[in-house]
């Protein structure tokens, strides 16, 4: 069992904020002193992680969390937005019945949003619009086209562990079964 | 509707609230960082501030809503 020195009040990310302590023992000899002797200018972070670029290796250094949130938080933010903008060209596609090949005016909105460039985008959907009539597996499929379809499968496996059921947004697809092309 | 990109994407923000505080109700999210960003940087002035407040500020006279920090720990 720790002693009450050891405790701090809660778990934080060891930047900006974290360099100031916690620790019980430390806060109520702060406690005598004035505040403007001890405070100091902090930065404040960034208000998304999609804008953090040290939310990321914070979270690697955090000792009460799991393994499988550590390696799958990553992932999930490196391939959200890709997947993001291959459901709404492949929802298009399902409303309008129109062909993938013919959707540039999607994937140009799609690739724009995603940051993902546009002719990559309309290359890894129409190279596999003969493969399914399944959206999702469209989306596993470019995923993979991207280099990112075993962090997908990674993902997956990683938040049915969380919650028992894969995510709505992969549909629980077999990711082992797609080979990068 | 306020315009934000998080990442390379843009997005409106609707943060109307019918039962909002008057001061926060009208406040956008670019004023709130900016809040947040220049009190984060002087928190020793604000300090002090606070430890040798003027006998009017110590009883609230004459003085427009003020902001504090509410820490949570």
């Amino acid at each position: 069992m720790r002693s009450l020195k050891e405790c701090r009040l809660r778990p934080r990310l060891q930047r900006s904020l974290a360099k100031k302590s916690s620790r019980i023992s430390e806060i109520m000899q702060a406690a005598a002193q004035p505040l403007s002797q001890l405070l100091g200018p902090l930065e404040l972070d960034a208000i998304t992680v999609a804008d953090d670029a040290g939310f990321l290796p914070a979270i690697q250094q955090q000792k009460n969390l799991p393994d499988f949130i550590k390696t799958g938080l990553p992932q999930c933010i490196l391939v959200w937005p890709i997947l993001e903008s291959i459901l709404v060209v492949a929802a298009d596609v399902r409303r309008t019945q129109t062909p993938i090949r013919s959707s540039k005016s999607v994937c140009a909105e799609s690739s724009h949003k995603s940051g993902i460039g546009t002719a990559a985008l309309h290359d890894a959907v129409a190279q596999f619009e003969h493969a399914s009539p399944s959206a999702r597996l469209w989306s596993a499929a470019a995923l993979c086209r991207f280099g990112v379809g075993p962090l997908a499968g990674g993902i997956a496996r990683n938040c049915s562990n969380l919650t028992g059921t894969p995510p709505r947004y992969l549909g629980g697809y077999d990711f082992e079964s797609i080979t990068d092309s | 509707m306020e315009s934000w990109k998080v990442g390379a994407q843009s997005r409106k923000l609707n943060l109307a609230q019918v039962d909002a505080d008057p001061i926060v109700g009208k406040l956008t999210l670019k004023d709130a960082v900016e809040h947040l960003k220049d009190g984060l940087h002087r928190l020793k002035e604000l300090a002090k501030a606070l430890e040798k407040p003027t006998q009017a500020a110590a009883f609230g006279l004459g003085m427009a809503p003020q902001w504090r920090l509410q820490l949570d720990s």
